[in-house]
């Protein structure tokens, strides 16, 4: 416009309006800035703002809402039910010193598992476990067969159907020379297994096949069909589960009865009674006992107590002599013939601090224990923890590993008494 | 109810239907040309015209009316605002950030062709080499206090093996676990968070062997891993302190035989005439083979450095270092860092070494070897010599760059002799193919006065940072 000059006070604000096509000055190419204005004209002017205003805010509008989707997709292609990769894990680190023999040594475990929902009822799992390959190890394990196991789960005629592939318990032996208390430990790890199974009105019904004892090159040692009922009434549950284990050349069959009482969520109990290979006398019996109280009256305290008697003909030499029972406290196997009375308990300390103790005493079938007895123990480890985020503490622990008869499980000569100190690390993610 | 909702109703009329009769100013015909904006202006609200039925539209506006007019626009204009959704699409789109930020996968792949020997012919070796590494892994913020760090590192697993390890397992030779801890220990004076670091790794691994018996210029390259340890580290009064401890020599079976306290003090000093500022560094080692009852074996070990800025684009830095009370048992060492100094797109760095022949304990060579740091080449430097290198680049366009190395060894007399004398050259070309990938081909020399053999190499590799 001729009559508004680059440097006019007003020349910001009129070319303003015109961009927002408020006016567009006289057909001439003239502003006449100076020239009183009337009624006619800034009714023009105001119109006109308002209906720019309103298309800017239209379309203002538009773009919010279009970033509202975008951000909606993104944060559900993030999310764990999106089906795309699944990454978490936890890790444990240990330093660890023992005094007679003087030996110090560091390790760590690491499991990482990636999960992925391949459609709506589809889902594959994979882990790794380093188990004692993070420097506690004395032979070599594979990576493929040994570190790796994987799940997948589907739905299957109205049923759930799922596939583990899995190199089954694997023992750790420590290196000569290191902690005893260590020795003939077992990292449970799945077995290979195919499961079915359906659920209608409190019933659950499922059969499995298992794989266990697998040799390196895939031929399964040991097979086993079992097949479970479950029914659920209240808090109450209760378990049938008959099992058919056949190898080479013997086979047995067994069965497993049990009864959960879950009161309250930080109340449980569990009853097992289980009829092994040895099916008309007593020594063919399995019997567990195990009470859960986790805090029940506020005051930061968790226990656990846990009894297995195992009968001394539970389970057949050659077929499934170390299957079919699961670790204690310190990952030793509950063997046949033994009892194991196990301890755990967890007291919250000031702020994030805490105090833990486990512990294990086991004895032949008669509560016997001491220096005639070779295979029974008592094992006790006491820990100051402290916990810096979510499943993630340090421990200071000091474990106490006595053997009286100096003759430990599966016949390990060991000190009567060992003992260690340890700093851990466990971080989950 | 229907009684209540029947006088709503009536009222409803009531209310609304004096906005629903239509103004009609008399003066003001449909088709005079401001009619539109004018009834615009009616239903906005923002004017009824004078009580007579008029609008007087040729009348002049005052300054008053105007701001009647305006203000009652402003009032009018009901734009329905983005805010409250901009504010929820931000907080969206933070919580999907820190989401990414708390895992970050990253990583580094190397694959090169290498034609060894294509000239000299000493030695009688020749071969055609390809290998890759990658070092991978993922970084996972635990919560505001605790990161964790999951490196996998193939080293020279990736064809190279030089066959020294004889277990190759995952866990306990390729990958590396790093955790931080930040620990508020304000009631115990420190000011600062305290970091507590908890590392497992298998240490530095030096290259003992060449697999390929063409490639000698390789031998003592450094694949540098960190060691299995706890480390502390705080500022205090202005100092960064840090101390830990080390497993020099956790092996499979992570039994710990020879053990590393190392503590470091931190300190910068400002305001320096003509240098602004200068970093202080003093390290204390403490190297030791049992802990109660084993035959004992100690080293103490100490270095100080010294770091300053000559101006915006040099750095300097001198270290002396000793292992012990003896001369020979020192080491001094300096380097210069020149960033572009000219303006011209050249980086370079010189660095000198003389290291004493006991600045490594003959008891502990296996474990203390990477005390000496270093040569461009990345090979470990030797005891008893004297080591001269340097590195340059020069751009020549945003995507090519020439790249040259070398480095010369000599004996603790400064001789290039039959005892010590090594000198490697190196010179090639990096040609940038995208963003952090680029194609490297080089050409370098190596002689040997010890088994006077000169070697050379030719080499295609591809660099990938992701």
């Amino acid at each position: 416009m001729r009559d508004v000059p680059e440097g006019h006070w007003a020349n910001d604000a009129v070319y303003q309006m015109v961009r927002l096509g408020v006016t567009g000055g006289f057909p001439d190419g003239t502003y006449h800035g100076d020239r009183a204005i009337n009624r006619f004209e800034i009714s023009s002017f105001l119109s006109k703002l308002n209906r720019s205003y309103l298309k800017q805010s239209a379309y203002n509008k538009k773009i919010v809402e279009e970033l509202k989707s975008e951000v909606a997709l993104l944060t559900y292609n993030e999310s764990p039910q999106s089906g795309k990769v699944g990454f978490f894990g936890s890790f444990e680190g240990r330093f660890r010193q023992s005094f007679s023999p003087s030996v110090t040594q560091a390790d760590y475990r690491l499991k990482l598992s990636a999960s992925k929902l391949i459609d709506r009822e589809t889902a594959l799992k994979i882990n790794l476990d380093t188990m004692d390959t993070g420097y506690n190890i004395q032979g070599v394990r594979d990576i493929s067969t040994t570190l790796f196991d994987a799940k997948g789960t589907t739905r299957l005629w109205g049923m759930d159907l799922s596939m583990v592939l899995g190199p089954g318990k694997q023992l750790h032996t420590e290196p000569a020379g290191m902690f005893p208390s260590e020795n003939n430990i077992y990292y449970m790890r799945p077995n290979s297994a195919l499961e079915l199974s359906g659920a209608a009105k409190g019933f659950t019904l499922s059969s499995a096949f298992v794989a266990r004892q697998v040799t390196p090159s895939g031929e399964v040692g040991v097979q086993e069909l079992n097949a479970k009922l479950a029914y659920v009434f209240g808090k109450w549950l209760v378990y049938l589960q008959p099992h058919y284990v056949f190898g080479n050349d013997s086979h047995d069959y067994r069965a497993e009865t049990g009864l959960v009482f879950t009161p309250s969520d930080k109340m449980m109990t569990n009853l097992v009674l289980a009829l092994g290979s040895s099916h008309n006398t007593v020594s063919g019996l399995y019997a567990k006992f195990e009470q859960k109280m986790l805090d029940p009256r506020k005051t930061g305290t968790q226990i656990t107590l846990r009894i297995d008697a195992v009968g001394s003909n539970y389970r057949k030499e050659n077929l499934d002599k170390y299957e079919f029972l699961d670790v204690n406290n310190f990952d030793r196997l509950f063997l046949d013939g033994t009892i194991d009375v196990g301890l755990s308990l967890k007291q919250k300390l000031y702020r994030e601090f805490f105090l833990e103790f486990k512990s294990d005493w086991v004895t032949d079938t008669r509560l016997r224990y001491g220096e005639n007895y070779p295979g029974t123990y008592l094992e006790w480890e006491g820990a100051l923890g402290y916990s810096f985020a979510k499943d993630s503490n340090l421990n200071l622990f000091y474990r106490s590993y006595n053997v009286p008869s100096g003759i430990a499980q599966f016949a390990d000569l060991v000190p009567v008494v060992s003992s260690l100190v340890g700093l851990s690390v466990k971080c989950g993610f | 109810m229907k009684r209540n909702l029947f006088v709503l109703f009536v009222l409803s009329i009531f209310i609304v239907a004096p906005s629903f009769a239509a103004t009609k100013f008399k003066d003001v015909p449909d088709s005079h040309w401001a009619s539109s904006s004018v009834y615009d202006m009616v239903r906005m609200g923002i004017t009824k015209g004078y009580p007579d039925g008029t609008f007087r539209g040729d009348k002049s506006i005052s300054r008053y009316e105007t701001a009647v007019f305006l203000s009652k626009l402003s009032k009018s204009i009901s734009i329905e605002s983005v805010n409250a959704d901009l504010a929820s699409l931000k907080s969206d789109v933070l919580a999907l950030k820190k989401q990414k930020e708390a895992s970050v996968f990253y990583g580094n792949y190397e694959g090169d062709w290498k034609i060894a020997n294509l000239v000299s012919s000493i030695g009688g070796y020749k071969a055609t080499v390809s290998s890759y590494r990658l070092i991978s892994g993922v970084k996972q913020k635990i919560n505001e206090n605790t990161d964790v760090d999951i490196n996998l590192d193939t080293e020279d697993y990736g064809y190279y093996n030089d066959g020294t390890v004889s277990l190759e397992s995952l866990a306990a030779n390729l990958l590396v676990i790093d955790s931080k801890i930040k620990l508020n220990l304000a009631d115990l004076g420190f000011n600062n968070p305290v970091t507590l670091q908890l590392t497992y790794g298998p240490g530095p691994k030096k290259r003992s062997l060449d697999p390929t018996h063409a490639i000698p210029s390789d031998i003592g390259y450094v694949y540098w891993r960190p060691h299995t340890g706890i480390k502390a580290y705080t500022n205090l009064w202005g100092f960064d302190i840090s101390g830990g401890y080390i497993a020099l020599d956790n092996n499979t079976t992570g039994k710990i035989n020879t053990s590393q306290f190392t503590g470091t003090i931190n300190y910068k000093i400002g305001n320096v005439p003509w240098l602004n500022e200068i970093k202080l560094d003093a390290t204390g080692d403490y190297v030791f083979t049992g802990m109660y009852n084993r035959p004992d074996c100690r080293n103490t070990r100490a270095s100080l450095t010294l770091a300053a800025p000559l101006g915006s684009k040099i750095d300097a830095e001198g270290k002396i270092a000793g292992g012990g009370s003896t001369q020979s048992s020192l080491m001094v060492a300096g380097k210069l860092d020149l960033k572009d100094v000219w303006d011209t797109g050249t980086v370079a760095t010189l660095q000198f070494s003389k290291i004493g022949a006991t600045f490594i304990d003959p008891n502990f060579t296996a474990q203390e070897f990477y005390f000496t740091g270093v040569d461009p080449f990345n090979r470990v430097l030797e005891t008893g010599t004297v080591n001269l290198g340097g590195k340059v680049a020069q751009m020549l366009d945003p995507n090519f760059t020439l790249v040259g190395k070398g480095e010369i060894t000599l004996n603790s007399n400064y001789q290039y002799d039959t005892t010590k004398g090594k000198l490697t050259a190196e010179g090639g070309i990096s040609y940038a193919i995208a963003p952090n990938t680029s194609l490297d081909a080089m050409y370098r020399i190596y002689q040997d006065k010890s088994v006077s053999d000169t070697s050379d190499l030719a080499s295609l590799g591809l660099n990938y940072n992701f």
